[in-house]
């Protein structure tokens, strides 16, 4: 009797069957490595594993991507999972992260004619944090943070954001649209304008926040482990591009009237764990 | 390697036939995220939950959250879907390593997968893909069975998956396929009876033969689910009630191993927790018919939903097989 096909060389041959586009009826040398049965050919019996492999992994893109797959439509999303799944075909042990590389492929294959396709890598950026934030690190088992009574300096003091916290800096408002989708109601897609985001965890659910820019740039600073004072300074001095409508604009004055506000909300929402050391590197 | 042996901490949980001591746990069902809040809040009384391990290694969400409270109310098994058993790419250690931490935090009785390989040249199908049969393969699977079990310190079950094709250098039948690894590399066998079903009807063989030649003293737990039949093939789907058809053989099953602990999934398509549950306990009524009528075929107590008696033009509107897992996010 005849050796068989070394195991590894008949792996490789039917991963690279199955993957292929549309394999209907398997590669040439189909019916010299899988026999027919009673009422199916070989190429037939691959194919049912061609077309789940496909098919599974789109199901799992469209539930990871629930607002994106609305917003393009059925057809579109399975053209852009399909070409995704081509450009990076699963590797890892768990499903959540087969849209690893999801927004970075629809970045760099968009069309640069038709600019508004951007918004679909913008939403497709916030549903991927989305996911990232629910099952990553969280701040459940945290104790209840408190501000700082009043007297602690500005100048000292450290804010350490909650775990698994994100900021998200988009060039479409993408979480207005996913609220939009979320509560049943039909949108068409926005036009570019920029919108700032925090998506945290609170008692194992994901919230989104929507912030201006000094906010944003305020808390980047914060995340990064200025202090308050540093941070309020950054946003304070943000230039006031075209981009920004009026209310972005923040003189210092201003500023300084609203930060007591923010802070409150932000206390209360649960932005924040701990009050770092004022001086870290003192040991 | 040492003797090995299921962990049967569960108090009044009875003992099974099983050559490891894995105790019978009775009638359970997959735990799937849409159940999560009913379970918390209302307790049911399910004799045990099968986890799927992949949707609980990584998560420090909601899903590792709800977890832990399970794991203090029901006995608890890992079934995984990834270990890849039969690939020829090295053994994933650092999934090994996960699976071993999650079985720490949660005492599963048992930890399964599937005799299959689901990848292979760092790539993932996240299908159960299906082995040749062959002297071969055999060896290359016992080896590494036994390596995971010196991993793990405990015995691997194993579970026969659904399969659609036939391998020209096929050369075991799958029964002896499955018997000869569980001996030769001394672990335990999920007996899927649906499975059984499934690739009897794609392959061509008996399914009852299939039932007596793998050995009852390794099986450790059953599964039941329903599939769809497309007429030419059936296929894996998870989306249904059980068959008659499948039904009779799990009596067979029961009746030659003396009874294991038996979990019903349901993947697609999934109905309230009570009607899931409420299908896994119609396995009671079936084996209380094996006791009752040695004659009888099928079970009085609700219509029969034996698809093979439909004809064949039955549109399903989900042919993708078993598994697709996922935990959705929860966003406000």
């Amino acid at each position: 009797m005849s050796r068989p096909t070394p195991l590894a060389e008949l792996q490789l041959w039917m991963l690279d069957a199955i993957r292929q586009p549309g394999a209907r009826i398997g590669p040439p040398d189909v019916d010299a490595r899988i026999l027919g049965s009673r009422q199916q050919t070989a190429g037939q019996r691959l194919a049912v594993y061609a077309d789940a492999y496909f098919a599974r992994l789109l199901e799992v893109l469209a539930e990871l991507f629930p607002c994106l797959r609305h917003a393009v439509g059925d057809e579109l999303f399975a053209e852009f999972a399909a070409g995704y799944l081509e450009a990076y075909p699963p590797t890892s042990y768990t499903l959540h992260r087969l849209a690893d590389h999801f927004p970075e492929y629809l970045e760099a294959t968009r069309p640069t004619d038709f600019p508004a396709l951007a918004f679909v890598v913008e939403l497709a950026r916030l549903e991927q944090a989305i996911d990232r934030v629910f099952d990553g690190p969280g701040p459940e088992e945290l104790p209840l943070f408190e501000f700082p009574a009043e007297g602690a300096s500005a100048d000292e003091l450290r804010l350490a954001l909650v775990p698994g916290m994100e900021l998200l800096s988009l060039r479409f408002p993408a979480s207005s649209y996913f609220t939009v989708w979320k509560n049943g109601e039909a949108d068409s897609w926005p036009p570019a304008a920029p919108q700032y985001v925090a998506l945290f965890r609170r008692d194992y659910v994901v919230r989104r926040f929507e912030l201006s820019r000094v906010q944003f740039v305020l808390l980047e600073h914060i995340a990064r482990g200025a202090t308050l004072a540093e941070a309020i300074e950054a946003a304070a001095n943000i230039d006031a591009d075209a981009e920004l409508s009026p209310t972005d604009m923040a003189p210092a004055a201003e500023l300084a009237e609203e930060l007591r506000d923010w802070f409150t909300r932000w206390s209360a929402a649960g932005f924040f764990a701990s009050t770092k050391s004022p001086n870290p590197e003192a040991g | 390697m040492s003797e090995l042996a299921c962990d049967g901490a569960g108090g009044a949980i009875r003992a099974s036939g099983n050559k490891f001591g894995c105790p019978h746990l009775g009638f359970g069902v997959g735990l799937r995220s849409v159940h999560f809040s009913h379970l918390l809040n209302h307790s049911p009384a399910v004799d045990w939950l099968e986890i799927i391990s992949e949707n609980f290694l990584d998560s420090q969400g909601r899903p590792r959250h709800v977890l832990r409270q399970l794991a203090e109310r029901y006995p608890l098994v890992m079934h995984g879907v990834s270990l890849s058993i039969g690939s020829t790419d090295p053994l994933d250690f650092e999934y090994l390593a996960k699976l071993k931490r999650l079985a720490g935090e949660i005492s599963p009785r048992w930890i399964s997968d599937h005799l299959c390989w689901t990848g292979v040249a760092g790539h993932n199908s996240h299908d159960l893909l299906p082995l040749p049969l062959h002297e071969e393969s055999l060896a290359h699977v016992v080896e590494r069975v036994r390596i995971v079990q010196d991993f793990l310190e405990r015995p691997l079950v194993l579970e026969n998956p659904s399969s659609y094709v036939t391998f020209a250098d096929s050369t075991i039948p799958e029964a002896e396929f499955l018997a000869r690894v569980a001996e030769e590399a001394d672990c335990g066998i999920l007996l899927d009876v649906n499975n059984v079903y499934v690739s009897s009807r794609n392959h061509d063989f008996c399914p009852e033969e299939y039932l007596r030649a793998v050995p009852a003293q390794r099986i450790v737990q059953f599964h039941l689910a329903g599939h769809t039949d497309l007429g030419t093939h059936c296929i894996d789907t998870h989306d249904d009630r059980v068959i008659d058809a499948v039904w009779r053989l799990y009596r067979l099953a029961h009746e030659l191993t003396g009874g294991a602990s038996t979990l019903l999934e349901w993947d697609a398509k999934i109905p309230s927790f009570d009607e899931v549950h409420a299908e896994a306990l119609a396995a009671r009524r079936w084996i209380a018919a094996t006791t009752t009528s040695q004659e009888a075929n099928s079970m009085p107590t609700r219509p029969t939903n034996d698809r093979l008696l439909l004809p064949a033009t039955v549109s399903p509107t989900s042919t993708v097989p078993h598994p697709t897992h996922l935990v959705a996010a929860e966003v406000a």
